[in-house]
């Protein structure tokens, strides 16, 4: 187990440096010029190749991600060019934000969906189905930040009843966590159910019926455990999404995580920022695969990664 | 004989308390039973319709911008005689624009749905079976791809080129494929190690054998269940690629710009956001419908 | 969207001179008005989609930065509604009859919220920071007009030769060449003093950790989420204080949601003005209407073709373009928040010709053949990539001008970038065919909105956006650029007239900003000096 670990967490610092050369290619290759835009459209050109040559951007490519690379280990990942802000103090200031409204959009995806879908699969051909259809329709077909518009619009005008977007204390999570669980939910619904019926149809379900188990039981202890499994796969790669900014609800709700900040380091071609939130985010999304691969071997002695599998 | 009967695969094998014999054991027939697997497919039938007949049936260039599709204070004209569904902010015609953009937003979600999940089914059941070098390979290449925020690099990439109709594809077809393929992988896992397996390899089958008659229908209703959810996903991921300015390009018309630039008309021209989100629900209504019935017809198990 | 308004409205200052104070909203009091009959206290609240950029007056480049800037830091100069410039930190100043020099008197007493005083040290502090290569300031052009300025800025040289402080009272500045516009320069935030010790203890950190010595000072700023600015009990003119005890702007999400906060009264004023999309609605609404203050800007919007560049190189296919634009229908995609224009010199800039006609009409049989001449086969043009910001009304502006030119023949492909992208690619020469921008006068002086776009000088600067390039008008306006401005006007409008007869742009409109102001709300106005003077603000 633990040469497995070690030898992931060598595959995920492989898996990083890719990501940092990936982008840091595409920023060198986007038509905008940073020392441009920090000089302003009125600045004539010498102020233009002073700032360039300041910021090492005339070097070739290999240098300039060298130079990158060799602070980005000792944690430094410069200053924005936009506003010299210390790109990790700032992307660590805004993380929290993201992690709650992460935190809280799962909560809702998860425990709606997964109620929904179980019901929908243990009650074949009643309403529960065409509820839990009905749900997935809606959900799924709700783009997110249509929804979080309209919910801004009725629950925080018409009625206002919530705060019109920002952080205003834990209240203003409740919106943007529905708009962005809402229509995750629907996926959820979708596996769970899809993942019981297959699961509530095999032989030891059938057995554990036939041994006279309560319906209750058979459901929780038995088929749920592992009917929940993809549903754990959909958790964590949802989590590493998350928690790289649900950058287009985040847009709406004005909400000050990651995700605004990422994209207005998009629009500005601020590379150091980019090249920060896109690291962050990948590091997140790694370390949370990994956790779920040591989980699926936990609940599922059968699957075991670390050893070699061939015969 | 038990053997026999694991070997022969779960498939074959009916739960024969459950089986209902009116109406026919063929998945056609199955399908047919189910209400909701045909409203899915005369929905899909009708988007289908509507994509390839629709431009005939639209009243007016959707291109065109019109002198009176405009208020005399340069607003857009709610719906009434002359544009039935209102008109959009350069006064173009919205029902016409409607009709032209099914096709553009079907065209884009089918197209990179299919490459998706072909990749992922390929992908994730070799992953999955051969285990190995083989499932390094492909974990860690999933894991490169959806370490980059997926709408940060699609919006970024697309600073650097141009976003035309092909590169969407391309980019949400690149985007999409590792999601299912993770999934896929995981359950292909899980089946090797399963009885019929053990025995099938026992009894000399060869792993592709093996790979295409027992386990990838076993994870087939896996599949459907992903292909629809793909639809929905890259469906919506066009929409919020045009929500940042990013999808399809204005004046061409599709689902997701024009529930973009509506968003902007949220309280001023509602009809600009109602309208093609109707049309968004109803095409991810039908697909998910049309993959429900699908896999319930081909997978008795689950019945 | 606010930044990429940015070169709609680069930064710096312009005295809305000539402006009806006759709008809605409170006319500008100016200061030294009627002060005393004004209430004290309150706080009031704007909104803003993106944070502010930087709070480092050497460092900053948009209007929105500078309009907090200048509720924190001083200059020696002001500039008043109707484009006075009038004593601020300096109670006097004298000019030399060659125009070579250039002395302040600066009040004593006035100091640092740390302390340290302003003075004459101050300020030449503030000013070599900015022409110091190290500090990267996009602002260092506007003072290389100073004697040893360029050896400086080049790093040849240890300190500017051409700025003295004889005592702690007076500043002098040695011209190269005498500047009528050096006193504008001087009003900017580049012009602002300084602290060094904070400065030189804060580093980089000084952009978000300001210390100034204006009305406000700085209280928090939680990047991404607000910023607070508090009345700034040190500040020298007591007279002029702020009125209100702090103003409080809340950074982040859609406009459009802004504009809903205003309505239920939790906001004051929009940021980012009026989203376009709600004009028409807000401003028919009566129970709105009060709210709305329309404030006209010395800027134009304008379509610009590369001169030097296929197709446009042709002066017969820039008419052609021309005429098959429809000026009226721009104006109603923008209801409200244009001005139709037929020049460059926006209303309230010296030089401006009110003999020019504002409007013209689309004349599509002309466009035609106009082309035909130019050589293309009846009812064929060429093809041309369009450049817009992708942020309303541009995209909406950009179809429609797209669909009036394909009308002639022309076929037209829309490149809709975001900031970054546009002031990198129209700034450099070869890129970019055609598009469309709004460009606002910097300080209200020819120079800004003339001589910065028409001289061939600014062809390499990067902002002659048409790569127009006439020697006999470039001597006009640089022989005007020294005169004094009575002298210079005449010049400018012969140049002016000149230049539109070779159709280097369409002009378009003068921009007109709409807010939404609470009636609460005294003392408002929008203008090109400083955006918002939140000094000037008050609660009824």
């Amino acid at each position: 187990m633990l040469t497995y670990v070690v030898r992931r967490i060598g595959w995920a610092v492989l898996v990083l440096v890719v990501v940092s050369m990936l982008t840091f290619l595409l920023g060198y290759l986007v038509p905008a010029d940073p020392a441009r835009v920090i000089a302003g459209p009125n600045a004539p050109q010498f102020v233009v190749n002073t700032i360039r040559r300041q910021l090492g951007l005339n070097l070739p490519l290999y240098d300039q991600y060298l130079r990158f690379f060799g602070h980005a280990v000792t944690g430094n990942f410069g200053r924005s060019y936009i506003n010299q802000e210390e790109v990790l103090p700032t992307i660590l200031q805004r993380f929290p934000y993201t992690a709650l409204l992460a935190a809280c959009g799962l909560a809702v995806e998860f425990l709606i969906g997964v109620t929904i879908g179980i019901v929908a699969a243990v009650r074949r051909r009643t309403a529960w189905e065409g509820i839990s259809v009905g749900l997935v329709v809606l959900g799924l077909g709700l783009p997110s930040f249509w929804l979080g518009l309209i919910l801004l619009f009725l629950l925080g005008y018409d009625l206002p009843i919530f705060p019109l977007g920002g952080y205003h204390g834990f209240v203003s999570v409740i919106l943007p966590a529905f708009a962005v669980g809402i229509p995750g939910a629907a996926a959820y619904v979708r596996v769970t159910r899809s993942s019981m019926l297959e699961v509530l149809s095999d032989d030891y379900i059938r057995t554990a019926r036939a041994k006279g188990l309560s319906e209750a039981t058979v459901i929780v202890r038995h088929a749920l455990r592992v009917a929940l499994k993809p549903v754990v796969t959909m958790l964590g790669l949802d989590l590493g999404y998350f928690l790289g900014g649900v950058l287009v609800v985040e847009e709406v709700f004005g909400w000050p995580g990651i995700g605004t900040l990422a994209w207005q380091a998009i629009l500005n071609d601020d590379l150091p920022m980019i090249m920060g939130t896109v690291m962050f985010a990948a590091f997140l999304i790694v370390v949370a695969n990994i956790l779920i691969d040591i989980a699926y071997m936990v609940v599922d002695p059968r699957v075991n990664l670390a050893r070699p599998t061939y015969a | 004989m038990a053997l026999n009967a694991d070997v022969a695969g779960a498939q074959e094998r009916a739960p024969v308390a459950d089986l209902e014999v009116r109406g026919g054991h063929t998945p056609w027939q199955r399908f047919r039973r189910s209400p909701l697997a045909m409203t899915g497919l005369v929905l899909c039938g009708l988007l289908i319709l509507v994509a390839a007949f629709g431009p005939f049936l639209a009243p007016h260039n959707p291109y065109t911008q019109f002198q009176n599709g405009l208020t005399l204070e340069g607003a857009p004209v709610p719906p009434g005689k002359l544009f039935p569904l209102g008109t959009d902010p350069n006064g173009r015609d919205v029902l016409s624009r409607l009709l032209y953009g099914t096709r553009v937003s079907l065209g884009i979600a089918i197209f990179a749905n299919l490459i998706s999940i072909a990749i992922a089914t390929v992908l994730g059941s070799l992953a999955g079976y051969f285990g190995g070098v083989v499932d390094t390979l492909v974990m860690r290449l999933t894991d490169v791809l959806q370490s980059v925020p997926v709408l940060l690099l699609a919006g970024f990439a697309a600073t650097v080129f141009r976003p035309s109709i092909t590169i969407i594809i391309l980019i949400i077809a690149f985007v999409a494929w590792y999601y299912p393929a993770r999934v896929i992988r995981g359950e292909v896992l899980a089946l090797r190690h399963r009885d019929f397996v053990q025995s099938a390899r026992a009894m000399g089958a060869s792993n592709g054998r093996i790979l295409l008659k027992h386990v990838v229908p076993q994870v087939s209703g896996l599949i459907a269940v992903y292909a629809t959810l793909n639809f929905s996903y890259t469906i919506l991921f066009t929409s919020a690629l045009s929500f940042i300015g990013i999808g399809v390009q204005p004046p061409t018309p599709d689902w997701g710009n024009m529930i973009a630039q509506g968003s902007e008309y949220m309280t001023a021209a509602p009809w600009l956001m109602i309208f093609p989100g109707i049309a968004l629900g109803l095409a991810v209504l039908g697909f998910n419908l049309l993959g429900d019935g699908l896999r319930d017809a081909y997978d008795p198990r689950s019945r | 969207m606010r930044l990429l308004s940015t070169l709609r409205r680069p930064a710096t200052y312009v005295a809305a001179a000539g402006l009806t104070l006759a709008m809605v909203g409170g006319s500008a009091a100016a200061h030294g008005a009627v002060k005393r009959a004004i209430p004290n206290g309150g706080t009031a609240t704007v909104t803003f989609q993106s944070d502010f950029n930087t709070l480092d007056p050497a460092l900053s480049t948009d209007v929105y930065s500078n309009s907090v800037i200048h509720a924190l830091f001083v200059n020696l100069v002001e500039f008043e509604p109707g484009g006075k410039i009038v004593p601020w930190a300096a109670s006097s100043w004298t000019v030399a009859p060659n125009g070579l020099t250039y002395t302040f008197h600066i009040k004593p007493g006035i100091q640092f919220t740390d302390g340290e005083p302003v003075n004459a040290q101050a300020f030449a502090y503030g000013i070599e920071r900015v022409l110091n290569p190290a500090t990267k300031s996009p602002g260092s052009n506007y003072f290389l007009d100073v004697v040893g300025a360029p050896q400086f800025a080049a790093g040849k040289a240890k300190t500017v030769s051409g700025i003295s402080t004889p005592n702690a009272s007076t500043i002098v500045f040695h011209l190269i060449k005498p500047e009528r516009v050096f006193i504008d320069y001087v009003g900017l935030q580049y012009g602002d003093a300084v602290p060094a010790k904070a400065v030189t203890k804060e580093g980089a950190n000084f952009a978000h950790q300001p210390v100034g010595d204006g009305p406000f000072m700085l209280q928090t700023w939680v990047p991404g989420q607000k910023l607070v600015i508090v009345k700034n009990p040190k500040y020298f003119d007591k007279a002029q204080a702020a009125h209100l005890n702090s103003v409080v702007f809340q950074i982040g999400g859609q406009s459009e949601v802004s504009l809903l906060k205003a309505e239920q009264g939790q906001v004051d004023v929009l940021g980012d003005l009026i989203p376009p999309a709600d004009f028409a609605s807000v401003d028919s609404n009566p129970k709105w209407k009060p709210y709305v203050n329309l404030d006209p800007i010395a800027a134009d919007e304008f379509i610009y073709f590369d001169e030097g560049k296929a197709p446009f190189n042709n002066m017969d296919v820039r008419e052609a373009a021309y005429w098959a634009i429809d000026q009226s229908r721009i104006l109603q995609l923008v209801a409200g928040q244009g001005a139709p224009t037929g020049q460059i010199i926006p209303p309230g800039v010296p030089g401006h010709d009110s003999s020019i006609p504002n409007t013209f009409k689309q004349n599509v049989a002309l466009a035609k053949q106009l082309l035909v001449k130019a050589g293309y086969k009846a009812g064929t043009g060429p093809a041309a990539t369009f450049w817009v910001f992708n942020t309303a009304p541009g995209p909406v502006l950009a179809q429609a001008i797209q669909q009036e030119l394909d009308q002639v023949g022309f076929k037209i492909t829309i490149k809709s970038v975001p900031f970054s992208t546009l002031v990198s690619q129209i700034t450099q020469i070869p890129n970019v065919q055609f598009g469309i921008i709004g460009w606002v006068s910097q300080y209200p002086d020819p120079v800004s909105s003339i001589s910065s776009m028409f001289e061939t000088a600014r062809i390499k600067a990067g902002t002659d956006l048409a790569d127009y390039n006439n020697a006999a008008v470039n001597a006009q306006l640089v022989k005007a650029d020294a005169l004094a401005i009575n002298k210079a006007v005449p010049l400018y409008e012969a140049a002016q007239k000149t230049i539109l007869s070779n159709y280097p742009w369409v002009p378009l409109y003068n921009q007109v900003e709409a807010n939404f102001v609470n009636p609460r709300l005294g003392g408002f106005s929008q203008d090109d000096s400083y955006w918002f003077d939140y000094a000037n603000w008050y609660i009824k």
